[in-house]
């Protein structure tokens, strides 16, 4: 198999192919014997190398590792935690709040698929459908409220990761002052990786004059921006 | 296959604050879990893992270090595998003594799926067995998370070469998956 064909088969494992690339790469696939197989056993890889996103402390029992070091690093692991816990503690913004609904579980079904849209809303702004252009399926939905705002969140899961859609109600938010802004097809994003939370991006962006939060983990940042800015040919409205 | 890569996306704002920031304990802890697996597979030994990474921060919280905001995993990757190296000790554990799977229960979430967690803990057990290049590159990629883009930077190779590593890598990892117990 050439280097070529390796690599095609890894960004296909990973979904990090969308568009014209993906349908020209799934073509290709054809020619590969064994192609799909070869794809699944990729994607157990990754799958099984994911699995542990908690660590369970160590067991309390006395270790026999030498002491000094570990003393001074467990004092320093015990301040970061304090540090940790004060960072998550203080005032988080609506925006920020609203990113961290990535970690939370939908609590009710997807909504259906309705063109490129899909049958759910906030004061009029639809969700987006990227099933069949990017392979990203709306999974569950929920809905919540935070700092006064209701919001709805829609979870779209690809070959094993997951995103998360919110949409705030009411006038749009400050956006995050640390972040770097990106535009894409004319979409103007605040794009930041949130350590506390495994690394996840978040793009914070508007459609319609609301805030609208995409946060998850993606292998190229580059995917979160093409379905943030995707317009599906005009009905989901910037 | 460049559209997973390109760069169209105009970048804005790039300057100042919001292109670099300071490397705290707070976001250094976020990164720890990650880090201490990435740790695990490239010496064998979570107490040594754990050493490791606590080294690291220590390292880089011994003076100022401004990185791009998105770019703190594959800095302290980076910082990590500097450290691993200097460490003669866990390189030679590495080489004698990997875990056995039955030693690998934490590697997993304890939430995940029996079959999952199994799978975890072989897949880890096998990375042991793989070239110190393909390692490196499944550790930065599926480990870590590092996007391709980002892993080939870390590791000083090309996006083309970390894809066609990455391929061998789990290819040989997938095969130890399926090795009847």
């Amino acid at each position: 198999m050439t280097r070529r064909d390796q690599a095609m088969l890894v960004q296909l494992a990973d979904g990090a192919l969308t568009g014209a690339d993906r349908r020209r790469a799934e073509a290709r696939l054809q020619a590969i014997p064994d192609g799909e197989r070869l794809i699944e056993r990729q994607r157990r890889v990754t799958r099984a190398l994911r699995a542990g996103h908690e660590l369970p402390p160590l067991p309390s029992p006395a270790s026999p590792r030498p002491a000094p070091r570990l003393l001074a690093a467990g004092a320093l692991a015990g301040v970061l935690v304090l540090l940790l816990a004060l960072a998550t503690l203080g005032g988080d913004s609506t925006t920020e709040r609203a990113a961290n609904l990535a970690q939370q579980p939908a609590t009710g079904p997807a909504p259906e698929a309705s063109g490129q849209l899909l049958r759910a809303e906030v004061e009029g702004v639809p969700f987006p459908d990227w099933g069949p252009e990017f392979g990203w399926h709306a999974t569950g939905m929920r809905r919540d409220e935070i700092g006064g705002r209701s919001t709805a969140t829609v979870f779209y899961e690809h070959e094993g990761h997951r995103l998360a859609y919110t949409i705030v109600s009411g006038p749009a938010l400050p956006r995050p002052e640390d972040a770097r802004v990106i535009e894409r097809d004319g979409l103007r994003m605040s794009v930041y990786r949130d350590p506390a939370h495994g690394g996840h991006d978040v793009a914070v962006f508007e459609r319609d004059g609301h805030t609208c939060v995409i946060a998850g983990h993606v292998l190229e940042l580059n995917t979160l921006l093409k379905l943030a800015a995707w317009t599906g040919g005009g009905n989901v409205r910037s | 296959m460049a559209g997973a890569h390109d760069e169209s996306a105009a970048v804005l704002n790039m300057t100042g604050p919001a292109e670099r920031h300071r490397l705290e304990p707070a976001s250094l802890a976020g990164h720890r879990p990650r880090l201490i697996r990435a740790a695990y597979a490239m010496c064998g030994s979570r107490e040594d893992a754990e050493d490791l990474v606590q080294e690291t921060f220590e390292r880089v919280l011994r003076r100022p270090r401004f990185v791009q905001r998105d770019r703190d995993m594959a800095y302290l990757l980076r910082v990590l595998r500097h450290t691993c190296g200097s460490h003669a000790r866990a390189a030679e554990r590495r080489r004698t003594a990997p875990s056995p799977p039955e030693d690998l229960e934490w590697l997993a979430d304890a939430r995940a799926e029996p079959d999952l967690a199994m799978d975890a803990r072989l897949a880890y057990a096998a990375m042991a067995e793989l070239s110190e290049p393909l390692r490196a590159t499944i550790v930065a990629v599926d480990v870590v998370g590092l996007s391709y883009k980002e892993a080939a930077r870390s590791l000083r190779t090309r996006v083309g070469t970390i894809m066609s590593r990455l391929y061998r890598a789990r290819e040989q990892v997938a095969a130890a998956l399926e090795v009847p117990s």
